[in-house]
Protein backbone atom coordinates (compact mmCIF):
# COMPACT_ATOMS: atom_id res chain seq x y z
CA UNK A 1 0.00 0.00 0.00
CA UNK A 2 1.74 3.66 -1.03
CA UNK A 3 1.22 6.48 0.46
CA UNK A 4 -0.54 8.24 -2.37
CA UNK A 5 -3.76 5.50 -2.13
CA UNK A 6 -3.31 6.42 1.70
CA UNK A 7 -3.56 9.98 1.19
CA UNK A 8 -6.62 9.83 -1.60
CA UNK A 9 -8.62 7.30 1.04
CA UNK A 10 -8.40 9.79 3.52
CA UNK A 11 -9.36 12.78 2.09
CA UNK A 12 -12.35 11.01 0.34
CA UNK A 13 -13.79 9.48 4.21
CA UNK A 14 -16.04 11.48 5.24
CA UNK A 15 -14.89 14.60 7.73
CA UNK A 16 -15.98 13.82 11.79
CA UNK A 17 -19.08 15.70 13.24
CA UNK A 18 -18.01 18.66 14.92
CA UNK A 19 -18.96 18.73 18.62
CA UNK A 20 -21.92 21.24 19.08
CA UNK A 21 -20.79 24.36 21.16
CA UNK A 22 -21.00 23.90 25.28
CA UNK A 23 -24.38 24.85 26.59
CA UNK A 24 -23.60 24.68 29.78
CA UNK A 25 -23.36 27.69 32.13
CA UNK A 26 -20.51 30.33 32.12
CA UNK A 27 -18.70 30.17 35.47
CA UNK A 28 -15.77 33.47 35.88
CA UNK A 29 -13.38 34.12 39.16
CA UNK A 30 -13.68 36.90 40.50
CA UNK A 31 -13.04 39.10 43.55
CA UNK A 32 -15.31 37.08 46.22
CA UNK A 33 -14.91 33.45 44.25
CA UNK A 34 -16.49 32.26 41.63
CA UNK A 35 -19.41 33.58 39.41
CA UNK A 36 -21.92 32.68 37.00
CA UNK A 37 -22.35 35.30 33.80
CA UNK A 38 -26.12 35.22 33.39
CA UNK A 39 -28.43 37.88 32.49
CA UNK A 40 -31.11 40.27 34.09
CA UNK A 41 -34.38 41.43 32.67
CA UNK A 42 -34.10 45.42 31.97
CA UNK A 43 -37.36 45.56 32.62
CA UNK A 44 -38.67 43.72 35.44
CA UNK A 45 -35.59 42.32 36.91
CA UNK A 46 -36.16 38.84 36.76
CA UNK A 47 -32.03 36.91 36.83
CA UNK A 48 -31.49 34.43 34.63
CA UNK A 49 -28.09 31.87 34.22
CA UNK A 50 -28.37 31.84 30.42
CA UNK A 51 -27.64 34.10 27.47
CA UNK A 52 -30.77 34.09 25.93
CA UNK A 53 -32.07 37.57 24.88
CA UNK A 54 -35.31 37.87 26.30
CA UNK A 55 -36.59 37.92 29.69
CA UNK A 56 -38.44 33.93 30.23
CA UNK A 57 -40.87 35.92 32.29
CA UNK A 58 -42.07 39.48 30.60
CA UNK A 59 -40.35 39.18 27.46
CA UNK A 60 -38.45 42.14 27.61
CA UNK A 61 -34.79 42.82 26.73
CA UNK A 62 -32.07 41.57 28.93
CA UNK A 63 -28.58 42.51 29.53
CA UNK A 64 -25.15 40.52 30.90
CA UNK A 65 -25.16 40.06 34.66
CA UNK A 66 -23.06 38.55 37.07
CA UNK A 67 -24.29 36.14 39.88
CA UNK A 68 -22.54 34.33 43.56
CA UNK A 69 -20.33 33.71 44.55
CA UNK A 70 -22.91 32.30 47.33
CA UNK A 71 -26.29 30.66 47.25
CA UNK A 72 -28.64 28.23 48.84
CA UNK A 73 -29.74 24.95 48.23
CA UNK A 74 -33.11 24.39 46.16
CA UNK A 75 -33.43 20.79 45.82
CA UNK A 76 -30.51 18.03 45.98
CA UNK A 77 -30.36 14.09 44.65
CA UNK A 78 -27.40 11.73 43.68
CA UNK A 79 -27.49 9.82 40.31
CA UNK A 80 -26.75 6.51 40.64
CA UNK A 81 -26.09 5.62 36.88
CA UNK A 82 -23.02 5.46 35.01
CA UNK A 83 -23.31 6.65 31.22
CA UNK A 84 -20.93 8.40 28.62
CA UNK A 85 -17.94 9.89 30.09
CA UNK A 86 -19.81 9.93 33.88
CA UNK A 87 -19.16 7.52 36.51
CA UNK A 88 -21.46 7.63 39.53
CA UNK A 89 -22.26 8.27 42.34
CA UNK A 90 -22.48 12.04 41.63
CA UNK A 91 -24.62 14.65 43.32
CA UNK A 92 -26.33 17.36 41.66
CA UNK A 93 -28.01 20.63 43.69
CA UNK A 94 -30.35 22.98 42.11
CA UNK A 95 -29.28 26.02 43.59
CA UNK A 96 -30.60 29.79 44.25
CA UNK A 97 -28.07 32.25 43.47
CA UNK A 98 -27.94 35.37 45.79
CA UNK A 99 -30.16 37.81 44.40
CA UNK A 100 -29.46 35.28 41.01
CA UNK A 101 -31.07 32.64 39.31
CA UNK A 102 -31.74 29.25 40.21
CA UNK A 103 -28.49 27.03 38.50
CA UNK A 104 -27.91 23.37 38.45
CA UNK A 105 -24.09 22.17 39.78
CA UNK A 106 -22.43 19.31 41.37
CA UNK A 107 -21.66 19.14 44.78
CA UNK A 108 -17.74 18.79 45.37
CA UNK A 109 -19.00 17.83 48.92
CA UNK A 110 -21.77 14.21 47.87
CA UNK A 111 -24.66 13.88 49.34
CA UNK A 112 -23.50 15.96 52.28
CA UNK A 113 -25.61 18.80 52.06
CA UNK A 114 -29.06 19.65 52.44
CA UNK A 115 -32.32 21.64 51.30
CA UNK A 116 -31.43 24.97 52.75
CA UNK A 117 -28.01 24.61 53.17
CA UNK A 118 -25.26 27.59 52.27
CA UNK A 119 -22.91 26.76 49.20
CA UNK A 120 -20.80 28.67 47.28
CA UNK A 121 -19.61 28.48 43.44
CA UNK A 122 -16.28 26.87 42.45
CA UNK A 123 -13.99 26.73 39.09
CA UNK A 124 -15.62 24.01 36.77
CA UNK A 125 -14.94 20.46 37.10
CA UNK A 126 -12.84 18.56 35.16
CA UNK A 127 -15.54 17.37 33.02
CA UNK A 128 -16.44 21.57 32.42
CA UNK A 129 -19.43 21.31 34.45
CA UNK A 130 -20.50 24.13 37.33
CA UNK A 131 -19.57 22.90 40.66
CA UNK A 132 -20.52 24.01 44.22
CA UNK A 133 -19.10 23.18 47.58
CA UNK A 134 -20.97 23.69 51.15
CA UNK A 135 -19.75 26.83 53.30
CA UNK A 136 -19.99 25.95 57.07
CA UNK B 1 -69.97 19.19 16.36
CA UNK B 2 -69.15 16.48 18.43
CA UNK B 3 -65.09 14.66 17.54
CA UNK B 4 -65.57 10.75 18.73
CA UNK B 5 -63.42 7.83 19.14
CA UNK B 6 -64.44 5.36 16.35
CA UNK B 7 -62.05 2.59 17.84
CA UNK B 8 -58.70 2.00 19.28
CA UNK B 9 -55.87 -0.49 18.86
CA UNK B 10 -52.81 -1.17 20.93
CA UNK B 11 -49.65 -3.61 20.52
CA UNK B 12 -48.22 -5.00 23.73
CA UNK B 13 -45.67 -3.21 25.93
CA UNK B 14 -42.08 -3.67 26.92
CA UNK B 15 -39.09 -5.44 25.55
CA UNK B 16 -39.70 -5.86 22.01
CA UNK B 17 -35.97 -5.78 20.07
CA UNK B 18 -37.13 -8.02 17.82
CA UNK B 19 -40.34 -6.34 16.52
CA UNK B 20 -39.83 -3.41 14.01
CA UNK B 21 -41.52 0.07 15.03
CA UNK B 22 -43.78 -0.01 11.79
CA UNK B 23 -44.33 -3.72 12.89
CA UNK B 24 -45.76 -2.73 16.38
CA UNK B 25 -47.38 0.49 14.67
CA UNK B 26 -49.18 -2.59 11.86
CA UNK B 27 -50.78 -4.19 15.23
CA UNK B 28 -52.17 -1.22 16.97
CA UNK B 29 -53.77 0.16 13.85
CA UNK B 30 -55.09 -3.04 12.35
CA UNK B 31 -56.80 -3.54 15.74
CA UNK B 32 -58.33 -0.07 15.81
CA UNK B 33 -59.69 0.12 11.77
CA UNK B 34 -61.08 -3.12 12.19
CA UNK B 35 -62.76 -1.61 16.16
CA UNK B 36 -63.67 1.88 14.12
CA UNK B 37 -65.27 -0.65 10.94
CA UNK B 38 -63.16 1.74 8.70
CA UNK B 39 -61.09 0.41 5.94
CA UNK B 40 -59.99 4.31 4.87
CA UNK B 41 -59.16 7.45 6.53
CA UNK B 42 -58.32 10.88 5.88
CA UNK B 43 -55.55 11.67 7.21
CA UNK B 44 -52.91 10.60 9.95
CA UNK B 45 -51.24 12.70 13.17
CA UNK B 46 -48.44 10.45 14.54
CA UNK B 47 -46.46 10.70 18.03
CA UNK B 48 -42.83 10.04 18.53
CA UNK B 49 -39.71 10.84 20.03
CA UNK B 50 -36.51 9.21 19.01
CA UNK B 51 -38.82 8.75 15.42
CA UNK B 52 -37.18 6.80 13.51
CA UNK B 53 -37.19 9.44 10.37
CA UNK B 54 -40.40 7.35 8.16
CA UNK B 55 -42.01 5.35 11.02
CA UNK B 56 -45.13 6.88 10.17
CA UNK B 57 -44.95 6.25 6.12
CA UNK B 58 -44.34 2.31 6.89
CA UNK B 59 -46.81 2.01 9.05
CA UNK B 60 -49.41 3.46 7.36
CA UNK B 61 -48.32 1.75 3.97
CA UNK B 62 -48.48 -1.50 5.73
CA UNK B 63 -52.12 -1.41 6.44
CA UNK B 64 -53.34 -0.17 2.91
CA UNK B 65 -53.12 3.57 3.59
CA UNK B 66 -50.95 4.88 1.24
CA UNK B 67 -50.82 8.26 -0.25
CA UNK B 68 -52.71 10.31 2.61
CA UNK B 69 -51.95 13.13 4.92
CA UNK B 70 -49.31 12.70 8.01
CA UNK B 71 -47.98 15.00 10.04
CA UNK B 72 -45.34 13.59 12.82
CA UNK B 73 -45.34 15.24 16.11
CA UNK B 74 -42.62 15.81 19.20
CA UNK B 75 -43.85 17.13 22.46
CA UNK B 76 -41.60 15.00 24.74
CA UNK B 77 -43.48 12.36 26.58
CA UNK B 78 -46.69 14.09 25.51
CA UNK B 79 -46.16 13.61 21.49
CA UNK B 80 -48.87 10.51 21.67
CA UNK B 81 -51.46 13.24 23.47
CA UNK B 82 -50.02 15.80 21.15
CA UNK B 83 -51.18 13.90 18.21
CA UNK B 84 -54.73 13.06 19.62
CA UNK B 85 -55.25 16.81 20.32
CA UNK B 86 -54.22 17.72 16.53
CA UNK B 87 -56.59 15.31 15.23
CA UNK B 88 -59.26 16.28 17.47
CA UNK B 89 -58.47 19.68 16.30
CA UNK B 90 -58.66 18.44 12.40
CA UNK B 91 -61.96 17.29 12.67
CA UNK B 92 -63.30 20.09 14.56
CA UNK B 93 -61.69 23.05 12.44
CA UNK B 94 -63.47 20.70 9.19
CA UNK B 95 -59.76 20.36 7.96
CA UNK B 96 -60.65 16.06 8.09
CA UNK B 97 -63.34 13.69 8.36
CA UNK B 98 -62.02 10.76 9.70
CA UNK B 99 -58.08 11.16 11.71
CA UNK B 100 -55.68 8.52 13.19
CA UNK B 101 -53.57 9.38 15.74
CA UNK B 102 -50.82 7.17 16.14
CA UNK B 103 -48.15 6.92 18.85
CA UNK B 104 -45.21 4.40 18.23
CA UNK B 105 -41.81 4.49 19.88
CA UNK B 106 -39.00 1.74 20.06
CA UNK B 107 -36.42 2.31 22.66
CA UNK B 108 -34.40 -0.78 23.24
CA UNK B 109 -33.44 -0.14 19.46
CA UNK B 110 -31.83 3.24 20.84
CA UNK B 111 -30.77 3.17 24.36
CA UNK B 112 -29.09 0.15 26.75
CA UNK B 113 -29.82 1.95 29.88
CA UNK B 114 -31.28 4.94 30.56
CA UNK B 115 -32.58 7.17 28.21
CA UNK B 116 -29.02 9.52 26.78
CA UNK B 117 -28.95 12.94 27.91
CA UNK B 118 -29.20 15.61 25.11
CA UNK B 119 -25.72 17.20 24.84
CA UNK B 120 -27.10 20.65 23.37
CA UNK B 121 -29.15 21.33 26.33
CA UNK B 122 -27.57 23.15 29.66
CA UNK B 123 -28.69 20.92 32.21
CA UNK B 124 -28.84 17.07 30.73
CA UNK B 125 -25.21 18.31 29.41
CA UNK B 126 -24.61 18.95 33.30
CA UNK B 127 -25.42 15.20 33.82
CA UNK B 128 -29.11 15.62 34.58
CA UNK B 129 -31.08 12.47 33.62
CA UNK B 130 -34.93 12.14 32.97
CA UNK B 131 -34.99 10.23 36.39
CA UNK B 132 -32.91 13.02 38.16
CA UNK B 133 -35.11 15.84 36.92
CA UNK B 134 -38.01 13.49 38.98
CA UNK B 135 -35.62 12.99 41.79
CA UNK B 136 -35.21 16.54 42.46
CA UNK B 137 -39.20 17.31 43.02
CA UNK B 138 -39.32 14.44 45.01
CA UNK B 139 -36.37 15.73 47.04
CA UNK B 140 -38.26 18.97 46.87
CA UNK B 141 -41.29 17.42 47.88
CA UNK B 142 -40.42 15.64 51.04
CA UNK B 143 -38.77 18.74 52.60
CA UNK B 144 -41.60 20.89 52.13
CA UNK B 145 -44.93 18.32 52.92
CA UNK B 146 -42.83 16.19 55.10
CA UNK B 147 -43.43 12.72 52.51
CA UNK B 148 -41.35 9.93 53.39
CA UNK B 149 -40.09 7.13 50.47
CA UNK B 150 -41.91 5.00 51.82
CA UNK B 151 -45.17 7.15 50.45
CA UNK B 152 -42.99 7.48 47.29
CA UNK B 153 -43.20 3.65 46.45
CA UNK B 154 -47.01 2.89 47.08
CA UNK B 155 -47.36 4.50 43.74
CA UNK B 156 -45.56 1.81 42.57
CA UNK B 157 -47.21 -0.30 44.65
CA UNK B 158 -51.16 0.48 43.59
CA UNK B 159 -49.98 0.78 39.93
CA UNK B 160 -48.07 -2.34 39.89
CA UNK B 161 -51.32 -4.29 41.13
CA UNK B 162 -53.16 -2.78 38.67
CA UNK B 163 -50.53 -3.59 35.84
CA UNK B 164 -50.84 -7.38 37.32
CA UNK B 165 -54.38 -7.20 35.42
CA UNK B 166 -53.28 -5.92 32.15
CA UNK B 167 -52.51 -8.63 29.80
CA UNK B 168 -51.17 -5.96 27.63
CA UNK B 169 -48.76 -4.83 30.23
CA UNK B 170 -44.89 -4.42 29.93
CA UNK B 171 -45.00 -5.09 34.40
CA UNK B 172 -47.94 -7.61 35.57
CA UNK B 173 -46.02 -8.80 38.59
CA UNK B 174 -47.47 -7.25 41.78
CA UNK B 175 -44.94 -6.00 43.65
CA UNK B 176 -44.57 -5.04 47.60
CA UNK B 177 -43.31 -1.32 48.87
CA UNK B 178 -39.97 -3.69 50.51
CA UNK B 179 -39.71 -4.42 47.62
CA UNK B 180 -39.91 -1.07 45.53
CA UNK B 181 -37.87 0.07 48.22
CA UNK B 182 -34.92 -2.47 48.28
CA UNK B 183 -34.96 -1.86 44.25
CA UNK B 184 -31.98 -0.75 42.96
CA UNK B 185 -31.13 3.08 43.41
CA UNK B 186 -31.22 5.48 40.33
CA UNK B 187 -31.87 8.85 41.56
CA UNK B 188 -32.11 9.25 45.51
CA UNK B 189 -34.51 8.93 46.39
CA UNK B 190 -36.40 7.16 43.20
CA UNK B 191 -35.59 3.35 43.02
CA UNK B 192 -35.51 1.06 39.89
CA UNK B 193 -39.38 -0.15 40.55
CA UNK B 194 -40.30 3.80 41.17
CA UNK B 195 -38.93 4.24 37.32
CA UNK B 196 -40.61 3.52 33.87
CA UNK B 197 -38.35 0.98 32.20
CA UNK B 198 -37.40 1.09 28.51
CA UNK B 199 -39.93 -0.26 26.80
CA UNK B 200 -41.32 -0.45 23.18
CA UNK B 201 -45.11 0.07 21.57
CA UNK B 202 -47.50 1.43 19.61
CA UNK B 203 -51.02 2.53 20.48
CA UNK B 204 -53.58 3.79 17.57
CA UNK B 205 -57.35 6.20 17.96
CA UNK B 206 -59.22 7.00 15.76
CA UNK B 207 -61.42 10.14 15.68
CA UNK B 208 -64.64 10.79 13.77
CA UNK B 209 -66.39 13.85 13.36
CA UNK B 210 -69.87 12.53 15.40
CA UNK B 211 -70.92 9.78 17.52
CA UNK B 212 -72.46 7.07 15.46
CA UNK B 213 -73.71 4.62 18.14
CA UNK B 214 -72.64 4.48 22.08
CA UNK B 215 -69.42 2.73 21.61
CA UNK B 216 -67.97 5.71 19.99
CA UNK B 217 -66.09 7.70 23.17
CA UNK B 218 -66.80 11.59 23.27
CA UNK B 219 -63.71 13.72 23.85
CA UNK B 220 -65.41 16.63 25.52
CA UNK B 221 -62.48 18.65 25.66
CA UNK B 222 -58.48 18.88 24.96
CA UNK B 223 -56.18 21.01 26.02
CA UNK B 224 -52.72 21.50 25.40
CA UNK B 225 -49.63 24.12 26.28
CA UNK B 226 -45.82 24.12 26.52
CA UNK B 227 -44.33 25.25 29.91
CA UNK B 228 -43.70 28.49 30.84
CA UNK B 229 -40.33 29.61 32.62
CA UNK B 230 -39.16 26.99 35.73
CA UNK B 231 -37.01 28.93 37.48
CA UNK B 232 -35.54 30.28 41.37
CA UNK B 233 -39.33 32.64 41.44
CA UNK B 234 -41.50 28.99 40.41
CA UNK B 235 -43.68 28.41 42.91
CA UNK B 236 -43.72 24.79 42.88
CA UNK B 237 -41.59 21.83 41.81
CA UNK B 238 -41.39 21.19 37.93
CA UNK B 239 -44.34 20.42 36.18
CA UNK B 240 -47.09 21.34 38.73
CA UNK B 241 -48.08 24.76 37.17
CA UNK B 242 -48.18 23.66 33.41
CA UNK B 243 -50.70 20.72 34.64
CA UNK B 244 -52.10 23.11 36.78
CA UNK B 245 -52.97 25.91 34.06
CA UNK B 246 -53.92 22.85 30.92
CA UNK B 247 -56.39 21.45 33.41
CA UNK B 248 -57.87 24.52 33.90
CA UNK B 249 -58.33 24.89 30.29
CA UNK B 250 -59.60 21.28 29.55
CA UNK B 251 -61.98 21.49 32.79
CA UNK B 252 -63.08 24.86 31.68
CA UNK B 253 -63.76 23.47 27.77
CA UNK B 254 -65.41 20.22 29.60
CA UNK B 255 -67.38 21.87 32.06
CA UNK B 256 -66.62 19.48 34.61
CA UNK B 257 -64.92 19.88 37.91
CA UNK B 258 -62.19 17.46 38.73
CA UNK B 259 -64.18 15.46 41.01
CA UNK B 260 -66.47 14.49 38.47
CA UNK B 261 -63.55 12.58 36.73
CA UNK B 262 -64.77 8.62 37.37
CA UNK B 263 -61.15 7.29 35.94
CA UNK B 264 -58.27 8.71 35.24
CA UNK B 265 -54.80 8.07 33.20
CA UNK B 266 -52.02 10.09 33.95
CA UNK B 267 -48.23 10.29 33.52
CA UNK B 268 -46.63 8.48 36.55
CA UNK B 269 -43.08 7.95 34.52
CA UNK B 270 -41.97 8.04 38.47
CA UNK B 271 -43.86 7.91 41.47
CA UNK B 272 -43.35 11.68 42.05
CA UNK B 273 -44.84 12.39 39.18
CA UNK B 274 -47.99 10.90 40.18
CA UNK B 275 -48.27 12.60 43.44
CA UNK B 276 -47.14 15.72 42.32
CA UNK B 277 -49.95 15.50 39.22
CA UNK B 278 -52.61 14.12 41.23
CA UNK B 279 -52.66 17.87 42.87
CA UNK B 280 -51.56 19.79 40.17
CA UNK B 281 -55.07 18.11 38.63
CA UNK B 282 -56.47 18.98 41.71
CA UNK B 283 -57.35 15.75 42.51
CA UNK B 284 -55.48 16.26 45.69
CA UNK B 285 -54.76 19.41 48.17
CA UNK B 286 -51.41 20.23 48.15
CA UNK B 287 -49.37 17.73 50.07
CA UNK B 288 -52.58 15.83 50.65
CA UNK B 289 -51.69 12.80 47.63
CA UNK B 290 -49.66 10.71 49.46
CA UNK B 291 -52.50 10.26 52.40
CA UNK B 292 -55.28 9.81 49.76
CA UNK B 293 -52.98 6.93 47.61
CA UNK B 294 -52.63 5.29 50.99
CA UNK B 295 -55.93 5.60 51.68
CA UNK B 296 -56.61 3.55 48.46
CA UNK B 297 -59.16 6.29 47.08
CA UNK B 298 -57.04 5.86 43.89
CA UNK B 299 -56.98 2.37 43.51
CA UNK B 300 -59.35 0.29 41.61
CA UNK B 301 -62.18 0.14 43.99
CA UNK B 302 -61.66 3.25 45.51
CA UNK B 303 -63.25 6.48 44.82
CA UNK B 304 -61.79 7.51 41.66
CA UNK B 305 -59.44 4.61 40.05
CA UNK B 306 -56.05 6.26 38.64
CA UNK B 307 -53.89 4.63 36.11
CA UNK B 308 -56.20 1.16 36.26
CA UNK B 309 -54.12 0.10 33.15
CA UNK B 310 -51.08 0.25 35.24
CA UNK B 311 -49.91 3.37 34.26
CA UNK B 312 -46.34 4.28 32.89
CA UNK B 313 -45.22 2.29 35.40
CA UNK B 314 -46.48 -1.13 34.85
CA UNK B 315 -48.23 -0.68 31.40
CA UNK B 316 -44.93 0.49 30.37
CA UNK B 317 -43.89 4.08 28.84
CA UNK B 318 -42.34 3.79 25.14
CA UNK B 319 -42.31 7.62 24.45
CA UNK B 320 -44.55 8.71 21.88
CA UNK B 321 -47.27 5.70 22.11
CA UNK B 322 -47.95 6.43 26.02
CA UNK B 323 -50.40 9.47 25.03
CA UNK B 324 -52.83 7.33 22.32
CA UNK B 325 -52.51 4.41 24.81
CA UNK B 326 -53.96 6.32 27.98
CA UNK B 327 -56.62 7.09 25.11
CA UNK B 328 -57.19 3.69 24.31
CA UNK B 329 -57.50 2.54 27.88
CA UNK B 330 -60.04 5.41 28.51
CA UNK B 331 -62.14 4.24 25.40
CA UNK B 332 -61.85 0.43 27.32
CA UNK B 333 -63.13 1.80 30.12
CA UNK B 334 -65.61 4.11 29.23
CA UNK B 335 -66.98 1.21 26.71
CA UNK B 336 -67.20 -1.26 30.21
CA UNK B 337 -64.76 -3.68 27.66
CA UNK B 338 -61.75 -3.17 30.10
CA UNK B 339 -62.25 -6.99 31.85
CA UNK B 340 -60.66 -7.37 35.39
CA UNK B 341 -59.48 -4.12 35.75
CA UNK B 342 -62.81 -2.40 34.72
CA UNK B 343 -64.02 0.31 37.09
CA UNK B 344 -68.05 0.25 37.34
CA UNK B 345 -69.94 2.57 35.98
CA UNK B 346 -67.05 4.66 34.68
CA UNK B 347 -68.91 7.69 32.32
CA UNK B 348 -66.03 10.51 32.53
CA UNK B 349 -62.69 9.92 31.91
CA UNK B 350 -59.51 12.52 32.32
CA UNK B 351 -56.13 12.09 30.80
CA UNK B 352 -53.47 13.81 31.11
CA UNK B 353 -49.51 13.35 29.71
CA UNK B 354 -46.71 16.00 30.23
CA UNK B 355 -43.35 15.41 28.80
CA UNK B 356 -40.26 17.21 30.04
CA UNK B 357 -36.29 17.76 29.69
CA UNK B 358 -35.49 21.05 28.69
CA UNK B 359 -33.85 22.99 31.36
CA UNK B 360 -35.37 26.33 32.57
CA UNK B 361 -39.13 25.29 31.25
CA UNK B 362 -42.02 24.20 33.24
CA UNK B 363 -42.53 20.64 30.84
CA UNK B 364 -42.27 20.82 27.38
CA UNK B 365 -45.52 19.83 26.44
CA UNK B 366 -49.22 18.92 28.23
CA UNK B 367 -52.24 17.55 27.28
CA UNK B 368 -55.21 16.78 29.42
CA UNK B 369 -58.30 15.93 27.68
CA UNK B 370 -62.14 14.99 29.04
CA UNK B 371 -63.55 11.53 27.20
CA UNK B 372 -67.14 10.64 27.97
CA UNK B 373 -69.59 7.58 27.40
CA UNK B 374 -73.17 8.57 25.66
Amino acid sequence: MDATANAVSTTRRSRPRPASPDPRPVIEPGEDGWYLIGGRCTNCGHASATSAPRCPRCGSHVTAATFGPAGVVWSVTTIHVAHGERTEPYTLAYVDLTDGPRLLVHMVDGPAVAIGGQVRLRERSRLGDPQAEAIQ
Amino acid sequence: MTVAIWGAGTSRFGRQTETAPAALAWEALQEALRDAELTQVDAAYVGTVFGTLGVAQRAMLGVGLPGIPIITVENACASGSTAVHEAYHAIASGRYGTVIALGVEHLTSRFDGPIAPDPTDREQATGLLFPGIYAMSASRYMHDHGATPADLAEVAVKNSRHGALNPRAQRQQALTKAEVLASRMIADPLTLYQCAGLSDAAAAVILGSRQRTSRDVVIRSIALRSGRAWDHASRHVWGWDIVRATAKDAYSDAGIDPADADVVELHDAFTIGEIVTLEALGLASPGQAPAAIAAGHFSLGGRTPVNPSGGLLARGHPLGATGVAQAAELVWQLRGEAGQRQVDGARIGLMETMGGGAAGVDGNGCVIAVFESR
